[in-house]
């Protein structure tokens, strides 16, 4: 294996880069994975009801649905790029392991775009039944293209697949490396994360259509429709959560106790929720005994391991994994919350909720959702720090030696700049235009 | 032997890509050069309408070709991406720009917007061809490794195959769009793209010739796999199907001519690929030096025959919808009636 | 509560029970298909023509499911 001694000057740029690319791309993979089935659950109102306002609704979400997803493609057509411009000696020694997953990635995504032109394109033009079916590709594609990079990344957190023989790979064995111990519950956990954000943000958009005083059944629709998704997608979320931090408790102890800021290895570890971490220690937060160890082991007296378990050079920044992390769990709580409310009022009341708070906190609640996601993903990437292959390969030795870094970082920033104003204008404006409901 | 099937498959994927990808970017060359807004309109309506339905999935063969670079071909891939970072960011960016903009401009509502959002696909349609036939052309003259991190792709080789790459996609454009302009029995249109087709080949088969001495004196080991044995043979398969491309066009054969003008675009990259047989990087990488272990190799190729085996007749329903008219929207010219609507 | 919404909330249950209190391969595989499956159920319960269907809800009449 080739170690590389000399510290690339830009690293720091270049982690950055990559940092916003996926902070850009994974957004929008939401609507890849979760709104395609919101879109077929109108549809299929519509085709049960005969109602034409469900599949005015329907036309409108597949109209935004193919914008996104088209965004989606190209910001992950940069993303492929930036893997092998940023990280080459990365895809140089490892490409082979896990690069099968990308092929099947874009297999699947490639289905996605073709059965999304079909979907789009071929209202009133296939008939209903076949109109609906053309759809549940794009449903499945969105699972099985995630799945495939979820793969990549659960493996980099916990690589499996292969050996090592003399620093040399040998029997490398592809399929054993997508299908890793962390993929089950990076999938899940993403997949769910993918309703939450599309969920609340459609559910936004229509609950200020609320406030604004349209309360038609196309805008109770909109509004409904994706709640009754994230009504129980919320609290499932949080189990999974609780799935996922003990698998990380078994394979990446270090990352946990960054997630903690547990400096000693502890027996019986307590959890603390807020407060600041400075310097090795939390400031105000509130210690509840023993549940860290309960939440990771199941187990109130189990040993956890601390940061100092080993050298400082193998450990994350722990203020930003650590902050990110309670980010994350502090808007779950919160969604979750919102989510009781909703399903509260429907099922013992029949109704929305009354109070104009609901939907003041449903309209918050999207944004907040991309920021959980987006903490959620700085908590497990830079938890993963200094590694980009856990445990063999730092990123400092996977880096480019590339002089450009900086004029191509500011670059990007630019474009992402623009794309994303443009996206949100025009959305705005399509979301302003009356619907198109046939008589 | 799993080597050398891989390696053919990155050939389909590429010649995929130059086909389906490099019509879609010459579309949005002809959507360049349409002329002024009320001139342009009819040519730019027609464009949209033949790119809305399939310009994703045209795409996304520049993934798949990267991904099995980076699967199959590890060194080569690092060393490529080491040397030619520049073209490649630029073809990144510009892939962005391109996408964003014509997804968006389906909501565009006055000319002033469409208009800009038209330039910024239009533009970035010329830019990344060239930079992805630049980065082709550069790995076929040996350019790879090297620390000139902007002269690896500014030899006279890769320039001239950047222009390639963007001349022949617009002439591909042209066909196809003549043909779509057919189907929807736009007759004026049908002789405007045919007109452009047959300049288009012109100047294709300009480039070519010049190219010959070109390549002659910038890249003699290319030049001599080129005018040698199997490539050879591509050339000439290539050049023929240019020729019965043309033949085509002046007649107004368009199915046919959809196919042969995808003949002459890969059997130029096959032709490329035979040329510099053993080495994968000329002068530096063979195939087998580039190549993953077996197990990466095998599994690959089953992986791409299951994919394959899923998206082509996808594909295939696709184009069939499209080129029976069942996705076709309605014919709008863009740039005048645009702010009406 | 109708049928529906109870069978979805059964199910989405059960999926939390598995998950949290077994460790076990098979639990997690099944408690995950619970838990999706109870998602899924629950959209339908809760998303009815009849919920969505209050033209002018003013009147805010609680809906017999």
């Amino acid at each position: 294996m080739v170690m590389r001694m000399d510290i690339q000057p830009y690293l720091l740029e270049a982690r950055q880069m990559q940092a916003l690319s996926l902070g850009v791309h994974i957004p929008l993979v939401c609507f890849g994975i979760a709104f395609p089935a919101m879109v077929l659950f109108a549809e299929g109102l519509w085709l049960r009801t005969g109602d034409p306002t469900y599949k005015a609704l329907a036309r409108r979400w597949s109209k935004v649905m193919m914008i996104l997803f088209a965004v989606g493609v190209v910001t992950g057509t940069i993303l492929s790029f930036e893997l092998g411009l940023l990280w080459p000696r990365f895809m140089e020694e490892w490409g082979e392991v896990f690069g099968v997953a990308f092929a099947l990635e874009g297999f699947s995504f490639f289905i996605e775009a073709i059965f999304i032109a079909i979907y789009v394109y071929g209202w009133d033009r296939l008939s209903p039944r076949a109109h609906m079916l053309s759809g549940i590709p794009i449903v499945i594609a969105g699972i099985t293209g995630s799945a495939f990079v979820i793969g990549v990344n659960g493996w980099m957190n916990n690589p499996e697949g292969f050996d090592l023989v003399d620093g040399e790979l040998a029997n490398v064995r592809p399929m054993a490396a997508l299908f890793n111990s962390n993929v089950w519950h990076e999938l899940v956990h993403m997949y769910l994360a993918g309703f939450l954000v599309c969920g609340f943000l459609v559910a936004g958009v229509y609950a200020m259509a609320r406030m604004g005083g349209r309360r038609d059944r196309y805008h109770r629709a909109g509004l409904i429709i994706p709640l009754a998704f994230v009504a129980l997608a919320a609290p499932a979320q949080v189990v999974v959560g609780d799935w996922a931090a003990r698998t990380v408790a078994e394979n990446q102890p270090t990352k946990l106790a960054a997630f903690e800021g547990l400096e000693e290895t502890t027996a019986g570890a307590g959890l603390t929720v807020g407060g600041i971490y400075l310097g090795g220690k939390t400031y105000g937060g509130v210690e509840i005994p023993k549940l860290l160890s309960f939440l990771a082991f199941h187990d109130p007296d189990a040993r956890v391991e601390g940061l100092t378990a080993v050298p400082e050079s193998d450990r994350p920044p722990v203020a930003v994994v650590r902050n990110s992390f309670q980010v994350m769990v502090g808007i779950g709580t919160f969604l979750v919350a919102l989510a009781a409310w909703f399903l509260v009022a429907r099922l013992r009341h029949g109704r929305l909720p009354a109070s104009a708070w609901f939907l003041r906190a449903v309209v918050a609640a999207g944004p907040l959702a991309i920021v959980a996601l987006i903490a959620g993903w700085i908590t497990t990437e830079v938890g993963r720090q200094p590694w980009i292959v856990y445990g063999l390969m730092r990123t400092e030795e996977a880096v480019t030696g590339a002089d450009g870094i900086p004029v191509g970082f500011a670059t990007l920033i630019v474009v992402y700049l623009a794309l994303g104003a443009t996206v949100l204008y025009l959305l705005r404006r399509l979301a302003r235009t009356p619907p198109e409901v046939e008589d | 032997m799993a080597a050398d099937l891989v390696l053919a498959l990155l050939i389909v994927g590429l010649t995929a890509y130059a086909v389906l990808g490099g019509a879609d970017f010459g579309a949005g060359f002809w959507d360049l050069t349409a002329g002024g807004a009320k001139g342009g309109a009819r040519v730019r309506g027609l464009i949209k309408r033949s790119m809305s339905p399939v310009w994703e999935a045209n795409h996304v063969w520049l993934i798949f070709v990267l991904v099995i670079l980076w699967t199959c071909f590890p060194p080569a891939f690092a060393a490529i991406m080491d040397t030619l970072y520049v073209p490649l960011f630029i073809a990144a960016v510009g892939i962005i720009f391109r996408g964003g903009a014509f997804a968006l401009r389906g909501e565009a509502a006055t000319i002033g917007e469409a208009r800009a959002l038209g330039a910024i696909f239009a533009t970035s349609s010329v830019l990344v061809p060239f930079c992805l036939g630049a980065t082709v052309g550069a790995v076929a003259s040996g350019q790879v490794p090297s620390d000139d991190a902007l002269g690896a792709w500014t030899n006279a080789t890769s320039l001239l195959a950047g222009a390639m790459a963007v001349v022949t996609g617009a002439f591909l454009a042209a066909v196809f769009m003549a043909g779509d302009a057919r189907r929807a029995g736009l007759d004026d249109l049908v002789r405007a793209f045919r007109r452009r087709a047959l300049g288009a080949a012109v100047v294709a088969g300009a480039l070519a010739l010049g190219g010959i001495a070109i390549v002659n004196a910038d890249a003699p080991a290319l030049y001599d796999g080129l005018t040698s044995g199997a490539g050879f043979a591509c050339v000439i398969v290539s050049g023929l199907g240019g020729l019965a491309t043309i033949g085509l066009v002046r007649a107004g054969g368009w199915s046919s001519a959809r196919f042969t003008a995808s003949v002459a675009v890969g059997a130029v990259l096959i032709g490329m690929a035979v040329a510099q047989r053993p080495d994968f990087l000329p002068g530096e990488l063979t195939l087998e030096e580039a190549a993953a272990g077996d197990s990466t190799l095998v599994v690959t190729l089953i992986s791409a025959a299951a994919g394959l085996a899923i998206l082509l007749p996808s594909l295939a329903l696709l184009f069939r919808l499209t080129l029976t008219g069942t996705l076709d929207q309605e014919f709008h010219p863009i740039g005048d009636e645009e702010a009406k609507r | 509560m109708s049928r529906n919404v109870t069978g979805a909330l059964a199910v989405f249950g059960l999926g939390v029970a598995l998950m949290l209190i077994l460790d076990s391969t098979w639990a997690r595989i099944t408690g995950v298909a619970c838990l999706l499956a109870g998602i899924v159920l629950g959209a339908f319960a809760i998303a009815t023509p009849g919920f969505i269907g209050e033209l002018d809800d003013a009147s805010e009449r609680p809906h017999a499911e």
